[in-house]
């Protein structure tokens, strides 16, 4: 597993692994489990801007020095900044680097192989799990479908409701595992948790890319 | 099989070329004309099922001679459902529809491999292959996984009506309504 964020060497705390370290206005105490899993969207969206604004390689290299040796270690911090917040505001992708970083494994999640092997597991457990599995994927297509259907946007406003309100249960639990059980032993439950978050968030994708009479498709 | 399906590939080309409805889809999609010889292979077949995915839509889950596949692809959440007719008397698949939320390979990938089962055996579509769907679509690495997801939907698939007809054990039954031969889907 790569690690591409020991390539920063200029911040205070050298090698950082951890995407929740560089934000410590939202996660003073170095991300969950010692913080809460659910952030505030719009904390972290204020924590990124003072930090690029900072950090901006156009800013540094306009006010100090021309090209500096330290310039392209900057523009390198700046996109390290734009990656980590694109990990951190999504709710899938957060927990996914959570995972990875504390995982006897360092597992991750966002690898097909890696998230099947889980679910092929998931679902040889028993047929109920199996069937649970099927709903979800099935509840997927529902969606989908009424995507397909819909004719103007208000016809979403339920659906894209019911999506959040699925996020917001899912964001939960993992909080819950997270506090209640660390050091995580039940590794497995919580990945799981992690993929039903990530086919909602896709559902959510489709519903903020949906326009009238467009296909319903999907960017990732 | 390759053949033909450049064929119809070409036909629905031309056909997709005076159809209004187009909707969004990436930049290099907007120029109605692919002629950038270089990666002309790769896009015309991509975006040709994407734009115009065969075989969308359903068929009856519980006719026992239908079966539904039914599938994810967790890393990237999209999901698939295919499902197989087969016919009777012949083994073979004859028709076969699809629906699939994802994104453009994913739905190509469904839709070529729709094309690719009709008037198989299960024992051929079985042996289908995601590397050979992605080298037909020329698609990148990157998108190999789109392409598993048409070859697990197909297993699933199969699985579904085997372990349908399994518990209902018919014997040729007099359920079977099939008349002529399926294998006319080939043509």
């Amino acid at each position: 597993m790569s690690r591409p964020l020991h390539v920063i060497h200029l911040l205070p705390l050298d090698p950082v692994k951890s995407f929740f370290q560089l934000f410590p206005k939202t996660f003073p105490e170095g991300g969950p489990p010692q913080d809460s899993f659910m952030t505030s969207p719009k904390a972290l969206r204020r924590e990124y801007r003072v930090l690029q604004s900072e950090n901006h390689p156009d800013i540094l290299i306009g006010s100090s020095a021309l090209n500096k040796a330290g310039s392209s270690g900057d523009a390198s911090f700046s996109s390290i900044i734009n990656r980590a917040y694109t990990t951190l505001r999504n709710p899938y992708s957060r927990i996914a680097h959570l995972i990875q970083l504390y995982h006897p494994q360092e597992l991750d999640i966002t690898q097909d192989d890696t998230a099947k092997e889980l679910i092929a597991k998931f679902q040889s457990q028993s047929p109920e799990s199996s069937l649970e599995y099927k709903e979800m994927l099935l509840m997927v297509l529902e969606a989908h479908e009424s995507l397909e259907m819909a004719e103007q946007e208000s016809e979403l406003e339920d659906l894209s409701a019911e999506n959040d309100e699925r996020i917001k249960e899912s964001e939960k639990t993992i909080d819950a595992i997270i506090q209640n059980h660390w050091p995580i032993t039940d590794w497995d439950a919580l990945m799981m948790e992690a993929i039903r978050l990530k086919y909602w968030v896709n559902i959510q994708n489709g519903i903020k890319e949906w326009e009238p009479g467009k296909p319903v498709h999907l960017t990732h | 099989m390759f053949r033909s399906v450049l064929r119809t590939s070409a036909i629905q080309a031309s056909r997709s070329a005076s159809r209004p409805i187009i909707g969004r889809v990436g930049p290099a999609i907007s120029a109605p004309v692919f002629n950038v010889s270089s990666v002309r292979s790769y896009h015309e077949k991509v975006l040709d099922h994407y734009q115009n995915p065969r075989n969308v839509g359903t068929l009856n889950k519980n006719d026992i001679n239908v079966g539904t596949g039914l599938v994810g692809a967790p890393a990237c959440g999209d999901v698939m459902r295919l499902q197989i007719q087969v016919d009777e008397e012949t083994g073979t698949i004859k028709d076969v529809k699809f629906k699939t939320f994802g994104c453009g390979s994913a739905i190509a990938s469904s839709s070529y491999v729709t094309e690719l089962v009709k008037g198989k055996t299960l024992e051929e579509a079985l042996k289908i292959k995601n590397t050979a769907i992605a080298k037909e679509l020329s698609l990148p690495p990157v998108k190999l996984h789109c392409s598993m997801l048409a070859e697990d939907a197909i297993k699933s698939a199969v699985k579904d009506y085997r372990a349908k007809r399994l518990v209902k054990k018919p014997t040729l039954g007099p359920e079977s309504e099939v008349a002529a031969s399926g294998s006319s889907a080939t043509a």
